[in-house]
């Protein structure tokens, strides 16, 4: 698990085309994600509910997010070509 | 009033939301795609188990038409949802098994929505909430 804060936009930066989990988080005043700590990434979105688990019980504020560009006409799905 | 930035060029609006854990006071940020085509906000099954809902035990569910087909979901009570720091306190949201080939982990619906006056700014890419 890393240690290194990194702000929104660092992680968007780092981690393209993952779904990235962050511990440790700042919110802004609009409830915007600010900075955090990463806890984990991966590409798999089931990998992710499973690790989800490991953090249940861990007090405080946590974010998930995919970090990928949305294609043109595409919906809340990612439908293959 | 909230302000919240959206890309106002991509095919969806997608915001960040704040979801409160059941009891351990836990503050989930995850994106959303607002929808006001949406009657009811849905959030991905797997979200809502973690926070510590129960919705495979939730007595209200409600049927679902997707694209191919209807559904019955359970329902469950957050205890507080937000977007733009605008909470709404026991929100009814449903939760639905969406495919894992997904950006987003649901939708937020016009239950949300309609407890605000809601301005969309194209130009700015940006929404703004005004509590009614």
């Amino acid at each position: 698990m890393s240690a290194q804060v990194l702000t929104a936009k660092e992680v968007e930066k780092k981690y393209k085309e993952q779904w990235v989990f962050m511990i440790d988080c700042q919110f802004s005043d609009n409830g915007e994600l600010s900075s955090g700590q990463v806890a984990f990434h991966t590409n798999s979105r089931d990998e992710v509910s499973v690790r989800l688990q490991e953090f249940r019980d861990y007090k405080g504020k946590v974010a998930l997010r995919y970090i990928g560009e949305i294609p043109e006409k595409s919906g809340l799905i990612k439908w293959e070509k | 009033m909230g302000k919240i930035k959206f890309d106002p060029d991509k095919s969806l609006i997608v915001v960040e939301a704040i979801l409160v854990g059941k009891e351990n006071d836990q503050e989930f940020l995850i994106k959303l795609a607002f929808d006001t085509g949406a009657a009811v906000t849905t959030i991905s099954y797997d979200m809502v188990k973690y926070l510590g809902y129960e919705p495979g035990q939730s007595q209200e569910t409600a049927k679902m038409i997707t694209v191919d087909n209807i559904e019955s979901v359970p329902m469950v009570r957050l205890r507080e949802f937000s977007i733009g720091n605008e909470p709404i306190e026991d929100l009814e949201v449903y939760c639905y098994n969406f495919p894992k080939e997904r950006y987003v982990d649901g939708v937020i619906g016009l239950n949300y929505i309609r407890n605000f006056s809601v301005k969309m700014d194209f130009d700015k890419g940006e929404i703004i909430l005004d509590r009614r």
